[in-house]
Protein backbone atom coordinates (compact mmCIF):
# COMPACT_ATOMS: atom_id res chain seq x y z
CA UNK A 1 0.00 0.00 0.00
CA UNK A 2 1.12 3.66 -0.83
CA UNK A 3 2.33 5.56 2.10
CA UNK A 4 0.17 8.24 2.87
CA UNK A 5 2.09 11.64 2.12
CA UNK A 6 3.75 12.71 5.60
CA UNK A 7 2.79 10.07 7.52
CA UNK A 8 6.56 9.63 8.40
CA UNK A 9 9.25 11.13 6.92
CA UNK A 10 12.25 9.70 4.57
CA UNK A 11 15.59 10.66 5.94
CA UNK A 12 15.36 13.67 3.21
CA UNK A 13 12.59 15.24 4.24
CA UNK A 14 14.02 14.99 8.31
CA UNK A 15 17.35 16.67 7.70
CA UNK A 16 15.53 19.16 5.32
CA UNK A 17 12.75 19.94 8.10
CA UNK A 18 15.84 19.75 10.32
CA UNK A 19 18.15 21.81 8.71
CA UNK A 20 15.57 24.30 8.14
CA UNK A 21 15.32 24.84 11.86
CA UNK A 22 17.06 28.16 10.98
CA UNK A 23 16.78 30.46 8.04
CA UNK A 24 18.34 28.68 4.98
CA UNK A 25 18.18 29.15 1.36
CA UNK A 26 17.41 26.25 -0.40
CA UNK A 27 20.07 26.15 -3.03
CA UNK A 28 22.24 25.77 0.65
CA UNK A 29 20.15 23.36 1.92
CA UNK A 30 21.94 20.33 -0.39
CA UNK A 31 24.57 21.36 1.36
CA UNK A 32 23.98 21.91 4.87
CA UNK A 33 22.36 18.03 4.68
CA UNK A 34 25.12 16.41 3.22
CA UNK A 35 27.95 18.14 5.56
CA UNK A 36 24.98 17.30 8.90
CA UNK A 37 25.68 13.72 8.07
CA UNK A 38 28.71 13.27 6.56
CA UNK A 39 27.52 12.47 3.12
CA UNK A 40 25.52 9.92 4.38
CA UNK A 41 22.05 11.57 3.20
CA UNK A 42 22.07 12.83 -0.05
CA UNK A 43 19.20 15.55 -1.62
CA UNK A 44 19.35 15.85 -5.31
CA UNK A 45 18.20 19.42 -6.16
CA UNK A 46 14.79 17.85 -8.43
CA UNK A 47 13.62 16.48 -5.39
CA UNK A 48 15.00 18.90 -2.67
CA UNK A 49 12.93 21.53 -5.27
CA UNK A 50 9.84 18.94 -5.00
CA UNK A 51 9.89 18.80 -1.17
CA UNK A 52 10.26 21.89 -0.41
CA UNK A 53 7.71 22.84 -2.72
CA UNK A 54 5.16 20.27 -0.44
CA UNK A 55 6.42 21.35 2.66
CA UNK A 56 5.58 24.76 1.84
CA UNK A 57 2.28 23.68 0.66
CA UNK A 58 1.65 21.58 3.90
CA UNK A 59 2.66 24.67 5.78
CA UNK A 60 5.73 22.67 7.48
CA UNK A 61 8.36 25.79 6.30
CA UNK A 62 7.73 29.33 4.87
CA UNK A 63 9.40 31.54 2.94
CA UNK A 64 11.46 33.70 5.07
CA UNK A 65 13.14 35.91 1.98
CA UNK A 66 13.47 36.06 -1.71
CA UNK A 67 16.90 37.94 -3.30
CA UNK A 68 16.35 38.15 -6.64
CA UNK A 69 16.26 34.14 -7.53
CA UNK A 70 17.64 33.11 -4.17
CA UNK A 71 14.82 32.13 -1.96
CA UNK A 72 15.15 31.61 1.88
CA UNK A 73 12.86 28.88 4.15
CA UNK A 74 12.26 28.46 7.72
CA UNK A 75 10.71 25.60 9.66
CA UNK A 76 7.03 26.81 11.15
CA UNK A 77 5.52 25.34 14.33
CA UNK A 78 3.55 22.97 12.07
CA UNK A 79 6.68 21.93 10.63
CA UNK A 80 8.19 21.84 14.31
CA UNK A 81 5.57 19.58 15.32
CA UNK A 82 5.79 17.39 12.56
CA UNK A 83 9.61 17.04 13.24
CA UNK A 84 9.13 16.48 16.61
CA UNK A 85 6.73 13.71 16.30
CA UNK A 86 8.86 11.81 13.99
CA UNK A 87 11.86 12.35 16.60
CA UNK A 88 9.49 10.48 18.89
CA UNK A 89 8.73 7.71 16.01
CA UNK A 90 12.57 6.93 15.83
CA UNK A 91 12.91 7.15 19.46
CA UNK A 92 10.47 4.91 20.06
CA UNK A 93 11.81 2.35 17.81
CA UNK A 94 15.26 2.72 18.97
CA UNK A 95 13.31 1.78 22.58
CA UNK A 96 11.71 -1.42 21.13
CA UNK A 97 15.18 -2.56 19.50
CA UNK A 98 17.16 -2.17 22.97
CA UNK A 99 14.08 -4.15 24.61
CA UNK A 100 13.23 -6.61 21.88
CA UNK A 101 16.14 -6.95 19.76
CA UNK A 102 18.58 -9.29 20.07
CA UNK A 103 20.92 -7.74 22.32
CA UNK A 104 17.79 -7.51 24.76
CA UNK A 105 18.19 -11.52 25.34
CA UNK A 106 21.63 -11.68 24.81
CA UNK B 1 22.02 23.59 -41.61
CA UNK B 2 25.68 24.31 -40.71
CA UNK B 3 28.44 21.71 -40.47
CA UNK B 4 28.36 22.43 -37.05
CA UNK B 5 24.76 21.69 -36.20
CA UNK B 6 22.70 18.16 -36.59
CA UNK B 7 19.00 17.37 -35.88
CA UNK B 8 17.67 14.34 -34.92
CA UNK B 9 14.23 13.02 -34.77
CA UNK B 10 12.86 12.17 -31.34
CA UNK B 11 11.42 8.49 -31.35
CA UNK B 12 11.53 7.90 -27.64
CA UNK B 13 8.55 8.38 -25.31
CA UNK B 14 9.09 11.26 -22.83
CA UNK B 15 8.98 9.24 -19.68
CA UNK B 16 11.91 6.56 -21.22
CA UNK B 17 14.54 9.40 -19.12
CA UNK B 18 17.31 6.26 -19.07
CA UNK B 19 17.29 5.66 -22.63
CA UNK B 20 16.84 9.28 -23.59
CA UNK B 21 19.58 9.96 -21.41
CA UNK B 22 21.73 7.05 -22.60
CA UNK B 23 20.98 8.13 -26.13
CA UNK B 24 22.30 11.90 -25.70
CA UNK B 25 25.41 10.30 -23.94
CA UNK B 26 26.56 8.48 -26.38
CA UNK B 27 26.04 11.64 -29.11
CA UNK B 28 28.07 13.69 -26.83
CA UNK B 29 30.79 11.10 -26.95
CA UNK B 30 30.33 11.68 -30.70
CA UNK B 31 30.93 14.98 -30.27
CA UNK B 32 27.31 16.05 -30.45
CA UNK B 33 25.82 18.36 -27.57
CA UNK B 34 22.35 19.02 -27.14
CA UNK B 35 21.42 22.22 -27.59
CA UNK B 36 17.75 21.98 -28.29
CA UNK B 37 14.67 20.05 -27.96
CA UNK B 38 11.33 20.38 -29.27
CA UNK B 39 8.23 17.64 -29.33
CA UNK B 40 10.03 17.02 -32.87
CA UNK B 41 13.58 17.34 -32.87
CA UNK B 42 16.67 17.61 -30.78
CA UNK B 43 19.41 19.86 -32.23
CA UNK B 44 22.85 18.96 -31.47
CA UNK B 45 25.91 21.23 -31.71
CA UNK B 46 29.67 20.37 -32.73
CA UNK B 47 31.82 19.98 -29.84
CA UNK B 48 34.94 17.89 -28.49
CA UNK B 49 33.90 14.26 -27.91
CA UNK B 50 33.20 14.41 -24.56
CA UNK B 51 31.76 11.99 -21.20
CA UNK B 52 29.63 13.70 -20.30
CA UNK B 53 26.40 12.42 -18.07
CA UNK B 54 22.81 13.21 -18.87
CA UNK B 55 19.55 13.14 -17.64
CA UNK B 56 16.07 14.13 -18.34
CA UNK B 57 13.58 15.28 -15.96
CA UNK B 58 10.06 16.59 -15.54
CA UNK B 59 8.97 20.00 -14.00
CA UNK B 60 5.00 19.46 -14.36
CA UNK B 61 3.52 23.16 -13.54
CA UNK B 62 5.76 24.18 -16.72
CA UNK B 63 4.17 24.61 -20.34
CA UNK B 64 5.20 24.32 -23.69
CA UNK B 65 3.22 27.80 -24.47
CA UNK B 66 5.32 28.94 -21.64
CA UNK B 67 7.73 32.46 -23.20
CA UNK B 68 10.76 31.11 -20.75
CA UNK B 69 11.29 29.22 -17.65
CA UNK B 70 8.94 30.20 -15.37
CA UNK B 71 10.03 31.49 -12.11
CA UNK B 72 10.25 28.09 -9.87
CA UNK B 73 11.88 26.41 -12.88
CA UNK B 74 14.82 29.04 -12.37
CA UNK B 75 14.90 27.90 -9.05
CA UNK B 76 15.04 24.67 -9.77
CA UNK B 77 17.76 24.97 -12.24
CA UNK B 78 19.66 26.77 -9.63
CA UNK B 79 19.51 24.23 -7.41
CA UNK B 80 20.94 21.78 -10.67
CA UNK B 81 23.31 24.09 -11.24
CA UNK B 82 24.54 24.10 -7.44
CA UNK B 83 24.63 20.25 -7.74
CA UNK B 84 26.91 20.40 -10.99
CA UNK B 85 24.02 20.07 -13.97
CA UNK B 86 23.61 22.69 -16.42
CA UNK B 87 20.57 22.77 -18.52
CA UNK B 88 21.41 21.80 -21.77
CA UNK B 89 17.78 22.48 -23.19
CA UNK B 90 13.86 22.28 -22.31
CA UNK B 91 10.85 21.75 -23.58
CA UNK B 92 7.53 22.26 -21.74
CA UNK B 93 7.82 20.06 -18.78
CA UNK B 94 11.08 18.33 -19.57
CA UNK B 95 14.27 19.49 -19.13
CA UNK B 96 17.40 17.80 -20.04
CA UNK B 97 20.45 18.10 -17.50
CA UNK B 98 24.24 17.22 -18.27
CA UNK B 99 26.95 16.94 -16.11
CA UNK B 100 30.98 16.57 -16.69
CA UNK B 101 31.46 15.53 -13.35
CA UNK B 102 32.56 11.41 -13.35
CA UNK B 103 29.79 11.03 -10.55
CA UNK B 104 27.14 14.05 -10.20
CA UNK B 105 24.56 13.81 -7.68
CA UNK B 106 21.18 12.37 -9.37
CA UNK B 107 18.76 15.18 -9.76
CA UNK B 108 16.08 13.05 -8.28
CA UNK B 109 17.09 11.03 -5.33
CA UNK B 110 13.57 10.08 -3.76
CA UNK B 111 11.45 7.72 -6.18
CA UNK B 112 8.11 8.97 -4.50
CA UNK B 113 8.56 12.07 -5.38
CA UNK B 114 10.02 11.39 -9.04
CA UNK B 115 7.16 9.32 -9.68
CA UNK B 116 4.82 12.00 -8.68
CA UNK B 117 6.26 14.50 -11.01
CA UNK B 118 6.57 12.11 -14.23
CA UNK B 119 2.40 11.43 -13.49
CA UNK B 120 1.53 14.83 -13.24
CA UNK B 121 3.81 15.56 -16.15
CA UNK B 122 2.43 13.17 -18.02
CA UNK B 123 -0.99 13.76 -17.35
CA UNK B 124 -0.80 17.02 -18.61
CA UNK B 125 0.91 16.17 -21.73
CA UNK B 126 1.20 12.48 -23.08
CA UNK B 127 -2.24 11.33 -21.20
CA UNK B 128 -4.34 14.36 -22.25
CA UNK B 129 -2.71 14.60 -26.02
CA UNK B 130 -3.79 10.76 -26.41
CA UNK B 131 -6.94 11.67 -25.09
CA UNK B 132 -7.42 14.48 -27.72
CA UNK B 133 -6.74 12.20 -30.68
CA UNK B 134 -9.29 10.00 -29.65
CA UNK B 135 -11.62 13.27 -30.65
CA UNK B 136 -11.03 11.99 -34.49
CA UNK B 137 -12.61 8.67 -34.21
CA UNK B 138 -15.08 10.02 -32.06
CA UNK B 139 -15.94 12.30 -34.67
CA UNK B 140 -15.61 10.17 -37.94
CA UNK B 141 -16.56 6.84 -37.26
CA UNK B 142 -20.43 7.98 -36.17
CA UNK B 143 -19.64 10.02 -39.66
CA UNK B 144 -18.96 6.74 -41.43
CA UNK B 145 -21.60 4.52 -40.13
CA UNK B 146 -23.79 7.72 -41.21
CA UNK B 147 -22.53 7.07 -44.56
CA UNK B 148 -22.78 3.43 -44.64
CA UNK B 149 -26.32 3.83 -43.74
CA UNK B 150 -27.32 6.14 -46.29
CA UNK B 151 -25.22 3.89 -49.05
CA UNK B 152 -24.06 0.73 -48.12
CA UNK B 153 -23.24 -0.50 -51.58
CA UNK B 154 -20.46 2.40 -52.02
CA UNK B 155 -19.02 2.09 -48.64
CA UNK B 156 -18.11 -1.26 -49.39
CA UNK B 157 -16.45 0.13 -52.57
CA UNK B 158 -14.79 3.06 -51.47
CA UNK B 159 -11.52 2.92 -50.66
CA UNK B 160 -11.31 6.27 -49.21
CA UNK B 161 -14.22 5.37 -47.13
CA UNK B 162 -12.40 1.99 -45.74
CA UNK B 163 -9.12 3.90 -45.52
CA UNK B 164 -10.93 6.28 -43.21
CA UNK B 165 -12.34 3.68 -40.91
CA UNK B 166 -8.90 1.66 -41.12
CA UNK B 167 -7.26 4.69 -40.29
CA UNK B 168 -9.79 5.65 -37.46
CA UNK B 169 -9.56 2.10 -36.23
CA UNK B 170 -6.10 1.84 -36.03
CA UNK B 171 -6.02 5.07 -34.18
CA UNK B 172 -7.95 3.73 -31.22
CA UNK B 173 -5.66 0.59 -31.06
CA UNK B 174 -2.57 2.86 -30.99
CA UNK B 175 -4.29 4.97 -28.07
CA UNK B 176 -5.20 2.38 -26.32
CA UNK B 177 -2.04 0.23 -26.63
CA UNK B 178 0.09 3.55 -25.37
CA UNK B 179 -2.34 4.80 -23.14
CA UNK B 180 -2.70 0.77 -21.27
CA UNK B 181 1.21 0.29 -21.58
CA UNK B 182 1.61 3.71 -19.57
CA UNK B 183 -0.77 2.80 -16.12
CA UNK B 184 0.83 -1.00 -16.70
CA UNK B 185 3.65 0.89 -16.10
CA UNK B 186 2.74 3.57 -13.23
CA UNK B 187 1.05 0.32 -11.40
CA UNK B 188 4.21 -1.23 -11.57
CA UNK B 189 6.19 1.71 -10.28
CA UNK B 190 3.91 2.62 -7.59
CA UNK B 191 3.98 -0.80 -6.44
CA UNK B 192 7.87 -0.85 -6.82
CA UNK B 193 8.62 2.32 -5.15
CA UNK B 194 5.96 1.43 -2.31
CA UNK B 195 7.79 -1.42 -1.75
CA UNK B 196 11.46 0.56 -1.06
CA UNK B 197 12.33 -0.06 -4.71
CA UNK B 198 12.95 2.11 -7.94
CA UNK B 199 10.07 3.74 -10.69
CA UNK B 200 10.43 0.62 -13.35
CA UNK B 201 11.59 1.11 -16.89
CA UNK B 202 8.56 2.14 -19.79
CA UNK B 203 8.69 -0.61 -21.89
CA UNK B 204 10.75 0.99 -24.57
CA UNK B 205 11.00 -1.80 -27.53
CA UNK B 206 7.55 -2.54 -27.18
CA UNK B 207 6.68 1.18 -27.23
CA UNK B 208 9.33 1.69 -30.57
CA UNK B 209 7.71 -1.85 -32.23
CA UNK B 210 4.35 -0.94 -31.58
CA UNK B 211 4.43 2.77 -32.73
CA UNK B 212 6.66 1.28 -35.99
CA UNK B 213 3.58 -1.16 -36.40
CA UNK B 214 1.22 1.35 -36.44
CA UNK B 215 2.95 4.11 -38.81
CA UNK B 216 3.93 1.17 -41.08
CA UNK B 217 -0.35 -0.10 -41.11
CA UNK B 218 -1.21 3.65 -41.51
CA UNK B 219 1.56 4.14 -44.67
CA UNK B 220 0.07 0.60 -46.33
CA UNK B 221 -3.68 1.90 -45.57
CA UNK B 222 -2.80 5.59 -47.34
CA UNK B 223 -0.61 3.87 -49.47
CA UNK B 224 -3.28 1.41 -50.87
CA UNK B 225 -5.90 4.05 -51.11
CA UNK B 226 -3.37 6.71 -52.94
CA UNK B 227 -2.06 4.01 -55.41
CA UNK B 228 -5.94 3.35 -56.64
CA UNK B 229 -6.31 6.85 -57.71
CA UNK B 230 -5.56 8.89 -60.60
CA UNK B 231 -2.91 11.12 -60.76
CA UNK B 232 -1.30 9.92 -57.37
CA UNK B 233 2.15 11.67 -57.85
CA UNK B 234 -0.12 14.75 -57.91
CA UNK B 235 -2.20 13.80 -55.01
CA UNK B 236 0.46 12.83 -52.55
CA UNK B 237 2.05 15.84 -53.23
CA UNK B 238 -0.90 17.90 -52.21
CA UNK B 239 -1.37 16.00 -49.31
CA UNK B 240 2.48 16.57 -48.49
CA UNK B 241 2.45 20.31 -48.97
CA UNK B 242 -1.11 20.56 -47.14
CA UNK B 243 -0.46 18.71 -44.03
CA UNK B 244 3.80 19.43 -43.51
CA UNK B 245 2.96 22.87 -44.46
CA UNK B 246 0.55 23.10 -41.59
CA UNK B 247 2.41 21.58 -38.83
CA UNK B 248 5.88 23.57 -40.36
CA UNK B 249 3.68 26.71 -39.81
CA UNK B 250 2.36 25.95 -36.45
CA UNK B 251 6.04 24.91 -35.16
CA UNK B 252 6.92 28.70 -36.83
CA UNK B 253 3.52 30.20 -35.03
CA UNK B 254 4.45 28.61 -31.75
CA UNK B 255 8.16 29.74 -32.01
CA UNK B 256 7.02 33.21 -32.84
CA UNK B 257 4.68 33.49 -30.11
CA UNK B 258 7.30 32.32 -27.43
CA UNK B 259 10.23 34.93 -28.52
CA UNK B 260 7.87 37.65 -28.17
CA UNK B 261 7.63 37.47 -24.68
CA UNK B 262 4.01 36.92 -23.41
CA UNK B 263 2.56 35.22 -20.78
CA UNK B 264 1.29 31.52 -21.07
CA UNK B 265 -2.35 32.29 -21.12
CA UNK B 266 -1.77 34.76 -23.89
CA UNK B 267 0.41 32.43 -26.18
CA UNK B 268 -2.13 29.46 -25.52
CA UNK B 269 -5.13 31.03 -26.64
CA UNK B 270 -3.75 32.73 -29.41
CA UNK B 271 -2.05 29.21 -30.37
CA UNK B 272 -5.93 28.13 -29.91
CA UNK B 273 -6.85 30.67 -32.39
CA UNK B 274 -4.46 29.64 -34.80
CA UNK B 275 -4.84 26.09 -35.10
CA UNK B 276 -8.79 26.67 -35.12
CA UNK B 277 -8.24 28.88 -38.34
CA UNK B 278 -5.48 26.41 -39.53
CA UNK B 279 -8.24 23.89 -39.29
CA UNK B 280 -11.01 26.06 -40.58
CA UNK B 281 -8.57 27.19 -43.81
CA UNK B 282 -7.36 23.42 -44.51
CA UNK B 283 -11.34 22.09 -44.22
CA UNK B 284 -12.36 24.08 -46.61
CA UNK B 285 -9.60 24.60 -49.13
CA UNK B 286 -9.11 20.83 -49.63
CA UNK B 287 -11.97 19.98 -51.03
CA UNK B 288 -12.16 23.13 -53.08
CA UNK B 289 -8.59 22.80 -54.28
CA UNK B 290 -9.05 18.80 -54.76
CA UNK B 291 -11.93 19.88 -57.16
CA UNK B 292 -10.51 22.60 -59.16
CA UNK B 293 -7.65 20.07 -59.69
CA UNK B 294 -9.87 17.65 -60.92
CA UNK B 295 -11.62 20.11 -63.39
CA UNK B 296 -8.26 20.99 -65.10
CA UNK B 297 -7.54 16.94 -65.33
CA UNK B 298 -4.71 16.96 -63.24
CA UNK B 299 -6.33 14.48 -60.79
CA UNK B 300 -9.03 12.12 -60.85
CA UNK B 301 -8.69 11.91 -65.14
CA UNK B 302 -11.37 10.32 -66.47
CA UNK B 303 -10.40 7.23 -68.97
CA UNK B 304 -10.21 8.80 -72.54
CA UNK B 305 -12.77 7.58 -74.81
CA UNK B 306 -12.53 5.41 -78.19
CA UNK B 307 -13.88 8.25 -80.01
CA UNK B 308 -16.18 11.46 -79.52
CA UNK B 309 -19.24 12.41 -81.37
CA UNK B 310 -20.65 15.81 -81.52
CA UNK B 311 -24.36 15.81 -81.81
CA UNK B 312 -25.67 19.09 -83.71
CA UNK B 313 -29.54 19.96 -82.98
CA UNK B 314 -31.05 23.46 -84.05
CA UNK B 315 -30.72 24.93 -80.59
CA UNK B 316 -27.69 23.32 -79.27
CA UNK B 317 -24.91 21.03 -79.71
CA UNK B 318 -22.54 19.21 -77.62
CA UNK B 319 -19.71 16.31 -78.02
CA UNK B 320 -19.85 13.41 -75.61
CA UNK B 321 -17.21 10.47 -75.58
CA UNK B 322 -17.98 7.13 -76.91
CA UNK B 323 -16.45 4.06 -75.61
CA UNK B 324 -16.47 0.53 -76.91
CA UNK B 325 -15.79 -1.27 -73.91
CA UNK B 326 -17.40 -5.15 -73.68
CA UNK B 327 -20.28 -5.32 -71.41
CA UNK B 328 -21.96 -8.24 -69.71
CA UNK B 329 -25.09 -7.29 -71.39
CA UNK B 330 -25.89 -4.88 -73.99
CA UNK B 331 -29.16 -3.24 -75.57
CA UNK B 332 -28.53 -5.73 -78.33
CA UNK B 333 -28.58 -9.10 -75.82
CA UNK B 334 -32.56 -7.55 -75.14
CA UNK B 335 -33.53 -7.61 -78.57
CA UNK B 336 -32.78 -4.06 -79.68
CA UNK B 337 -31.55 -2.92 -82.82
CA UNK B 338 -28.52 -0.37 -82.47
CA UNK B 339 -27.69 1.07 -85.37
CA UNK B 340 -24.24 3.09 -86.29
CA UNK B 341 -26.91 6.28 -85.91
CA UNK B 342 -27.25 5.82 -82.42
CA UNK B 343 -23.82 6.36 -81.52
CA UNK B 344 -23.80 4.01 -78.93
CA UNK B 345 -21.59 4.33 -75.94
CA UNK B 346 -20.40 0.75 -74.35
CA UNK B 347 -18.89 1.94 -71.07
CA UNK B 348 -17.71 -0.38 -68.12
CA UNK B 349 -16.35 0.79 -65.03
CA UNK B 350 -14.73 -1.25 -62.50
CA UNK B 351 -13.16 -0.36 -59.02
CA UNK B 352 -12.01 -2.24 -56.08
CA UNK B 353 -11.35 -1.99 -52.94
CA UNK B 354 -9.95 -5.08 -50.14
CA UNK B 355 -13.97 -5.82 -49.54
CA UNK B 356 -15.79 -5.61 -52.77
CA UNK B 357 -15.58 -5.23 -56.41
CA UNK B 358 -17.52 -2.72 -57.77
CA UNK B 359 -18.42 -3.00 -61.49
CA UNK B 360 -20.90 0.02 -63.01
CA UNK B 361 -21.98 -0.68 -66.83
CA UNK B 362 -23.86 1.72 -69.10
CA UNK B 363 -25.26 1.70 -72.50
CA UNK B 364 -26.77 4.61 -74.37
CA UNK B 365 -27.21 6.63 -77.37
CA UNK B 366 -25.56 9.57 -77.62
CA UNK B 367 -27.90 10.76 -80.79
CA UNK B 368 -30.56 12.57 -78.70
CA UNK B 369 -32.32 11.49 -81.63
CA UNK B 370 -32.42 7.95 -80.59
CA UNK B 371 -34.91 5.97 -79.69
CA UNK B 372 -32.76 3.16 -77.52
CA UNK B 373 -33.44 3.23 -73.88
CA UNK B 374 -30.45 4.15 -71.63
CA UNK B 375 -29.45 0.42 -70.54
CA UNK B 376 -27.22 0.88 -66.74
CA UNK B 377 -26.61 -1.76 -63.99
CA UNK B 378 -24.16 -2.18 -61.39
CA UNK B 379 -22.94 -5.31 -59.61
CA UNK B 380 -21.09 -5.87 -56.15
CA UNK B 381 -19.12 -8.40 -55.36
CA UNK B 382 -17.94 -9.92 -52.66
CA UNK B 383 -16.29 -12.68 -50.25
CA UNK B 384 -18.22 -11.84 -47.76
CA UNK B 385 -21.99 -12.71 -48.08
CA UNK B 386 -22.28 -11.56 -44.53
CA UNK B 387 -21.58 -8.16 -45.23
CA UNK B 388 -23.44 -8.29 -48.58
CA UNK B 389 -26.52 -9.14 -46.49
CA UNK B 390 -25.78 -6.18 -44.34
CA UNK B 391 -25.53 -4.08 -47.22
CA UNK B 392 -29.15 -5.41 -48.58
CA UNK B 393 -30.60 -4.62 -45.10
CA UNK B 394 -29.97 -1.32 -45.06
CA UNK B 395 -30.68 -0.89 -48.83
CA UNK B 396 -34.19 -2.32 -48.73
CA UNK B 397 -34.89 -0.67 -45.41
CA UNK B 398 -38.15 1.16 -45.35
CA UNK B 399 -37.99 5.10 -45.32
CA UNK B 400 -41.15 6.79 -44.25
CA UNK B 401 -40.38 9.78 -46.88
CA UNK B 402 -39.29 7.69 -49.45
CA UNK B 403 -40.93 8.56 -53.19
CA UNK B 404 -40.09 5.35 -54.58
CA UNK B 405 -40.08 3.02 -51.28
CA UNK B 406 -38.94 -0.92 -52.18
CA UNK B 407 -41.31 -3.33 -52.98
CA UNK B 408 -40.41 -6.79 -52.45
CA UNK B 409 -40.37 -8.92 -55.19
CA UNK B 410 -40.69 -13.20 -55.37
CA UNK B 411 -36.63 -13.99 -55.82
CA UNK B 412 -37.60 -17.51 -57.05
CA UNK B 413 -37.66 -16.16 -60.94
CA UNK B 414 -33.99 -14.56 -60.76
CA UNK B 415 -32.53 -16.97 -59.26
CA UNK B 416 -31.87 -14.53 -56.59
CA UNK B 417 -32.30 -15.23 -52.29
CA UNK B 418 -33.81 -11.56 -52.21
CA UNK B 419 -35.17 -9.63 -54.70
CA UNK B 420 -36.84 -5.98 -54.49
CA UNK B 421 -38.20 -3.00 -57.18
CA UNK B 422 -38.29 0.88 -56.40
CA UNK B 423 -42.12 1.67 -56.95
CA UNK B 424 -42.91 4.10 -59.58
CA UNK B 425 -39.25 3.23 -61.07
CA UNK B 426 -37.79 0.74 -63.35
CA UNK B 427 -34.85 -0.14 -60.84
CA UNK B 428 -34.28 -3.69 -59.64
CA UNK B 429 -32.10 -4.64 -56.39
CA UNK B 430 -31.24 -8.66 -56.36
CA UNK B 431 -29.54 -10.03 -53.80
CA UNK B 432 -27.15 -13.59 -54.93
CA UNK B 433 -24.80 -15.02 -52.07
CA UNK B 434 -21.23 -13.19 -53.56
CA UNK B 435 -23.48 -10.71 -55.52
CA UNK B 436 -25.61 -7.22 -55.53
CA UNK B 437 -27.27 -6.51 -58.52
CA UNK B 438 -28.82 -2.92 -59.39
CA UNK B 439 -30.15 -2.49 -62.83
CA UNK B 440 -32.38 0.11 -64.50
CA UNK B 441 -33.34 -0.03 -68.44
CA UNK B 442 -35.30 2.89 -68.43
CA UNK B 443 -38.62 1.39 -69.25
CA UNK B 444 -40.06 -2.16 -68.19
CA UNK B 445 -39.03 -5.06 -69.28
CA UNK B 446 -40.53 -8.13 -70.84
CA UNK B 447 -40.52 -11.59 -69.36
CA UNK B 448 -37.86 -13.01 -72.16
CA UNK B 449 -35.86 -9.60 -71.65
CA UNK B 450 -35.40 -10.44 -67.47
CA UNK B 451 -34.46 -14.07 -68.22
CA UNK B 452 -31.70 -12.08 -70.26
CA UNK B 453 -30.64 -10.27 -67.65
CA UNK B 454 -31.03 -12.88 -65.21
CA UNK B 455 -28.94 -15.19 -67.13
CA UNK B 456 -26.07 -12.35 -67.91
CA UNK B 457 -25.83 -10.91 -64.42
CA UNK B 458 -26.56 -13.65 -61.87
CA UNK B 459 -23.28 -14.70 -60.30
Amino acid sequence: MAREKFQTLTEQMFYILLCLQRECCGVDVMDQVSRMTEGRVVIGPGTLYSLLESFQQEGFIQETRVEGRRRSYQITVKGRLRLEEEVQRLRRQTEDYVKFGKGAHA
Amino acid sequence: MSRDKKRQLIWYQIDDTETIAHHLEKMAAKGWLLEEADNWWYTYRRAKPAQVRYTATFFPDASVFDAGPTAGQETYIDYCRAAGWELAAVYGPIQYFRSTRPDPVPIETDEAVKLAAVRRTMRKTFVFSYALLLLLPAVNLPLMWKQFQWDPLDFLCSNSKLATVALMTGIIIFVAGMLLDYLIWVLRSRYSVAHGGTCRRPHTRFRMWFNAGMLALCAAVLLGYFMNLAGLRATLMIYLVIYGGIMLLSRWVLRRLKRSGASRGDIRGLFIVFAIVAGLVVGFATPFLFARLAGAGIIYKDREPAESYTYTSRDFSFTRGIYRDKLPLTLEDLGYTVTEDDHCSYRAEISRSPLAVHSEYTQEAMNLDSDLPRLYYQTYDSRWSWMLEKCWEELTRAEEDDPWPMRELTPAPWGAEEACRREGLTSYFLLYPDRIVTFSLGEDASPRQLDVIIQALQP
